[in-house]
């Protein structure tokens, strides 16, 4: 017992620093949630006895209650799960296709290009895709080389979507198969060996040898990404949006900084984010819930 | 199955070269699209003004124009503000990796009491925060406002790191770790002796990320340090992006003529920036490379 | 569950250690921006004057070329730095960069302590200005004023340019904030309003040898014409008319009688409208739709930002836009070049006489405040009685006479050096606005339409000279005839804005696409009033009302 327990202290003396400064930098700060129960602005105290104006869940309800509720809540969740179902496993395929390139200079090459759109930032990026989709640029080109009639991709909702979810795929797959190869990088190369000693060819070895290495790393990521289910990306949204395509493009975060032009949200955009965090933080026990019923790999 | 495949072993080798093919040619369609973006901005950034703003460059620089670079070199400013970010980033990575590792060690030990609280300990910031003002008071009270650790402190421990190290470590078989203790070591001991050896992929992960977050960062030192002499290197950018976006509408006669002239001249300068903040940066990542190769930790596993 | 609090104990322990390291490690580094500098001077002995100290905190001018930190080197500073020093005044600045200056100010308040003695509030929210002044954060300057200005404040306020009091009063009464003031007149004292119209391709006309368009018909026809004609003859009918259908505030909307925005001030006859109701509404969308059904209208820049609208500029494709009536900023871009006519409101309805939209002659904008914190208010009176004068107000906007402006044949102040700022940061040869205005220093502007006419073109001269008596008119910055709300009626503005707007932006959009119908006309209108649309009109016209009221 006294071996466990000195077991355990000197564990958590090891985790000391991080905790404490977990709890300075993230805890303390949290206080500020309580706005979202007030009528905030800066330079208010948080808390005074007469000076407060608390108004209870007023934010939350005119949230609820407002005209754009439903579409916000629908385009948010659906550009994130467009995301996760079109752009999850990308990057792990990308990563077992570079594994399987013999190691040369053409594989360096290949792994540090597909990183780098994660380095150009969203303003150029949004202004390449609107110059891409435009009624002249190059997407209608194509179409018109196979004798469509160009559209116009900016103006109709039905195409954001997809160029959101292309966009953004292209964005982060060379970036996140970081991860990825990391994890495979560490697979015992007996173990191939092995394999084929056995004559298991290479889509078997790919099956059997890689792809559970890199498990923990799917799973892990896989629950994060449902427990990031509710939040699109509305910095790059807010560069290639228009009226036109509010209806599938506003999410929380465009309505919020439309709202914030206006002043005084401090208070209101604190309580529609504190909603969604629930929102995110329960989707994200839930998938860790089901992941560890299921599989062996869960956060706790 | 595999016995079918042990009578033939010729298809293997012959279909293997076809794959291989696919494969190549596979990996050079994803290098050209991800790769021209990029080097459409360097084009970009030495073609004339006139052709950018007009979006004519498409393959090849159009005119020859090198005032924007001239312009940054030729920027003190400019340089204070890179020594800054290497600060940044050096003092930065250092303390992330450092703590990744240890916050997540621990976690991966069963006979930890009351691990499960720790992990919800590490999660629930990750979803809740107190937002700006909280933390900018917290940071002023700690006297950190305007100086250089007000961006280096708060940012020195990455929760998503633990997480994604504490992954990794979980892989390890566990016979490694009993080993250790039979030879008595201390927990201390077996992480940094025996665990860290063997973990390089995940410590150069952690440094890259580390590295180019921290690099690309900009909110803290907007929030925190409004002395321009601390700027980090990608302020430079946030700046003229930010100058770019301007309303013109809500401006008067007079002031939209200054505004239009400074977005014209940024919409190139733009780019040049862009190629000049990046560069260094990804030219670290062959650096960290070498750590993802297959069979890379061979002999730290030999032993 | 013992094991668990010791550590918890310990965390907090090293917690405090932690801060109050920090603490002592950077105690010489708070405050102290980008650009302080104690002036020398202590005191003016010859005047027998006490100095009075003051910190002020403001933006940092967002010019490239001509920078606050080389002021030393422009003869118009040394003139204000005089002024200011005959004052008696001692100034130590921070300025922080602009872009960074919102998120800068909203922390500082929200800090509450050690703030400046003047500070450029500009930056902050309609909501949490007037809360900070409700809190006494900043003072009330009128009591201020009467007891310490030399008089310079009131005579600004009240005779040169009587229309800022009615924009700076709040609904109690008091004032909390400074601001710039500009008044542009031509021939001395005709107030002279520069317009937001359509402008179009004046060389194309000549070229393709069409009349100048008399109506919206016309017009329609000649950007019609101008694409099967190909105007710019790159064999590509990709002559365009950028515009955006989503707000009121392109110029055509205007020639239906529309409003500026979704809300909107007739100051002739004093009233709020708003163009959803308005008879020309439908007409309005309905030529829209022709333009867009031809192919005239750009719908790919809907929404579009700045570059790419100035991408089909240089491209030479823009045959008509919205923009001032006296730019001359569009032409050089334009590859090729080319030359912008501005029209005239044209006649788009029979019964409906075309509006002009106008950039009113009065401005008002920015807030410089004094705070609760402010050891000398008297000083702090002092700097804006010498801000408000009619010498400080000739070096921000003329600079120095011989140097900067000259004045013509009659009397009126024009600019002499037309070249870039890179040359006049060069030649130190800067105004005053350029050096500083916006920062620390309010803009007091006397402007004149002479100057503005110099080295025009005559088609744009005759128009402004035609525009100066024009009516109707409505106006680009509604907001500039509304007087400070109070806190219910801000309250309800800001609820009401937001999801307002969003419809009204996307119902206008889809109207001119013609991805809605005009037939279900009263279903849109219905939910328009739902989402608040009387409300808000019954709001602003009591701004209105009041803004009026104010003497």
């Amino acid at each position: 017992m006294s071996f466990r327990w000195r077991d355990n202290m000197q564990l958590y003396l090891i985790m000391l620093p991080v905790l404490v400064h977990i709890f300075i930098f993230s805890y303390i700060p949290m206080y500020g949630v309580i706005i979202a129960f007030q009528n905030y602005y800066p330079g208010k105290p948080f808390f005074s006895l007469h000076d407060t104006d608390w108004v209870g869940f007023r934010h939350f309800i005119d949230f609820f209650n407002g005209p754009y509720f439903g579409r916000l809540m629908r385009n948010t969740f659906l550009l994130s799960f467009y995301f996760l179902v079109f752009g999850f496993w990308v990057p792990i395929l990308f990563a077992l296709l570079l594994n399987e390139l013999k190691s040369g200079i053409f594989k360096k090459y290949v792994q540090t290009a597909s990183y780098l759109p994660h380095f150009i930032s969203n303003v150029v990026v949004a202004g390449m895709v609107l110059s891409f989709i435009n009624t002249d640029g190059i997407v209608n080109a194509i179409v018109k080389l196979f004798g469509g009639t160009p559209v116009a991709l900016n103006t109709e909702p039905g195409y954001f979507p997809a160029i959101y979810t292309i966009t953004s795929i292209w964005k982060s797959f060379g970036w996140s198969s970081i991860l990825y190869l990391a994890a495979m990088s560490s697979v015992d190369p007996h173990l191939y060996e092995a394999a084929k000693m056995d004559g298991a060819n290479r889509f078997k070895q790919m099956l059997h040898i890689t792809l559970p290495s890199i498990r923990p790393t799917i799973f892990i990521l896989l629950i994060f990404a449902i427990g990031n289910l509710l939040s699109a990306n509305s910095e790059f949204i807010l560069l290639i949006y228009n009226p036109m395509v509010y209806e599938t493009a506003d999410v929380i975060g465009t309505y919020l900084y439309r709202d914030g032009l206006l002043g005084g949200n401090f208070s209101s955009g604190t309580a529609v984010g504190l909603f969604i965090s629930l929102l995110n933080f329960t989707l994200l026990y839930i998938a860790n819930s089901l992941s560890r019923k299921y599989s062996d790999y869960a956060l706790w | 199955m595999a016995a079918s495949v042990r009578r033939n072993p010729n298809k293997i080798k012959q279909g293997s070269v076809a794959v291989d093919i696919v494969l190549y040619a596979l990996a050079l369609f994803i290098c050209l699209i991800t790769l021209y973006p990029f080097y459409l901005v360097v084009i970009m950034s030495i073609s004339s003004p006139t052709e950018v703003a007009a979006m004519n460059v498409f393959w090849y620089p159009k005119g020859f124009f090198l005032d924007s670079y001239k312009l940054i070199v030729s920027d003190t400013k400019m340089w204070w503000a890179y020594s800054n970010t290497l600060i940044y980033v050096a003092a930065g990575t250092l303390l992330n990796c450092l703590t990744a590792v240890l916050g997540a060690y621990p976690l991966t030990v069963r006979t930890l009491k009351g691990r499960k609280w720790l992990v919800a300990f590490l999660l629930i910031p990750m979803y809740f925060g107190g937002g700006l003002i909280p933390s900018y008071l917290l940071v002023n009270k700690l006297g950190l406002y305007n100086t250089m650790f007000a961006v280096i402190i708060p940012g020195m421990v990455s929760i998503w790191n633990i997480i994604l190290v504490r992954t990794f470590f979980t892989t390890i078989p566990d016979g490694l770790k009993e080993s250790a203790f039979i030879d008595g070591a201390s927990h201390l001991q077996l992480l940094f002796r025996v665990i860290l050896p063997i973990s390089k992929p995940i410590l150069a992960v952690i440094a890259i990320y580390s590295v180019v977050g921290i690099w690309n960062s900009w909110f803290d030192a907007l929030v925190y340090l409004p002395n321009e002499k601390l700027h980090p290197l990608q302020m430079y950018l946030y700046r003229v992006v930010v100058q770019q976006s301007v309303d013109l509408k809500m401006l008067s006669l007079e002031d939209t003529k200054n505004a239009v002239a400074n977005m014209l001249s940024n919409i190139q300068l733009k780019y040049a920036i862009i190629v000049f903040t990046t560069l260094p940066v990804i030219f670290t990542y062959p650096f960290f490379q070498k750590y993802f190769i297959k069979g890379a930790l061979l002999g730290s596993l030999k032993e | 569950m013992k094991k668990w609090k010791k550590p918890f104990v310990s965390a907090m322990m090293a917690m405090v250690l932690i801060a109050s390291v920090t603490a002592c490690n950077s105690g010489g580094s708070n405050g102290g921006g980008a650009d302080s500098k104690k002036e020398e001077a202590d005191g003016n002995p010859e005047t027998g004057q006490k100095t009075g100290k003051l910190r002020l905190l403001g933006p940092a001018g967002s010019n490239k070329y001509i920078k606050f930190e080389d002021r030393e080197k422009y003869p118009v500073w040394k003139e204000v730095d005089k002024m200011l020093t005959d004052a008696g005044l001692q100034l130590d600045y921070e300025l922080v960069p602009a872009e960074q200056y919102k998120v800068t100010i909203q922390t500082r308040m929200a800090s509450g302590s050690s703030l400046p003695d003047i500070v450029n509030i500009s930056a902050l929210d309609n909501t949490t200005v007037l809360n900070l002044a409700k809190q006494g954060v900043l003072l009330d300057l009128n009591p201020l004023i009467e007891k310490y200005s030399n008089g310079n404040i009131k005579k600004m306020y009240n005779e040169e340019m009587p229309f800022a009091k009615k924009s700076t009063t709040s609904p109690d009464g008091n004032m909390y904030w400074f601001s710039n003031l500009h008044k542009k007149t031509y021939q001395g004292n005709i107030p002279a309003p520069v317009s937001l119209t359509m402008l179009l391709r004046k060389d194309w006309l000549d070229k393709l040898n069409l009349p100048v368009p008399k109506t919206a018909e016309e017009y329609s026809q000649t950007l019609k014409a101008f694409r099967e004609k190909d105007a710019n003859g790159n064999g590509k009918q990709d002559e365009v008319l950028v515009y955006d259908p989503s707000a009121f505030n392109g110029a055509i909307a205007q020639w239906f009688g529309l409003g500026t925005d979704i809300t909107a001030v007739d100051v002739e006859n004093k009233k709020v409208v708003s163009p959803w109701y308005q008879d020309g509404i439908k007409d309005y969308f309905r030529y829209l739709q022709q333009l867009v059904k031809e192919g005239v209208l750009d719908t790919s820049l809907i929404g579009a930002t700045g570059e790419q609208k100035q991408q089909k500029m240089t491209e030479n494709q823009v045959a008509s836009l919205t923009d001032y009536n006296l730019e001359t900023y569009q032409e050089p871009t334009i590859n090729g070049g080319g030359e912008f006519l501005p029209l005239m409101p044209l006649q788009a309805v029979d019964n409906i006489t075309p509006a002009a939209q106008l950039e009113p002659p009065f401005l008002v904008w920015q807030k410089y405040a004094i705070t609760k914190d402010c050891k000398d208010v008297e000083a702090a009176i002092k700097f804006f009685d010498t801000i408000y004068s009619e010498k400080y107000a000739d070096l921000l906007y003329w600079g120095i006479e011989g140097q900067t402006y000259k004045k013509d044949a009659n009397g009126a102040k024009v600019y002499i050096n037309n070249v870039s700022e890179e040359e006049l940061a060069k030649m130190g040869q800067a105004t005053g606005r350029q050096l500083f205005g916006d920062t620390v220093f309010p803009r007091v502007q006397f402007a004149n339409l002479e100057f503005e006419l110099i080295d025009k073109p005559q088609h744009k001269i005759d128009n402004e000279l035609n525009i100066l008596n024009y009516k109707p008119y409505f106006v680009n910055m509604n907001d500039m005839y509304l007087a400070i709300p109070d806190d219910q009626q801000l309250e309800k503005k800001t609820k009401i804005l937001t999801n307002l707007t969003t419809y009204s932006q996307e119902l206008a959009t889809k109207l001119a696409l013609g991805q809605k119908s005009l037939d279900n006309w009263d279903q849109y209108i219905s939910e328009l009033k739902k989402l608040g649309l009387d409300d808000l009109i019954e709001i602003n016209q009591q701004l209105l009302d009041r803004y009026n009221s104010i003497q």
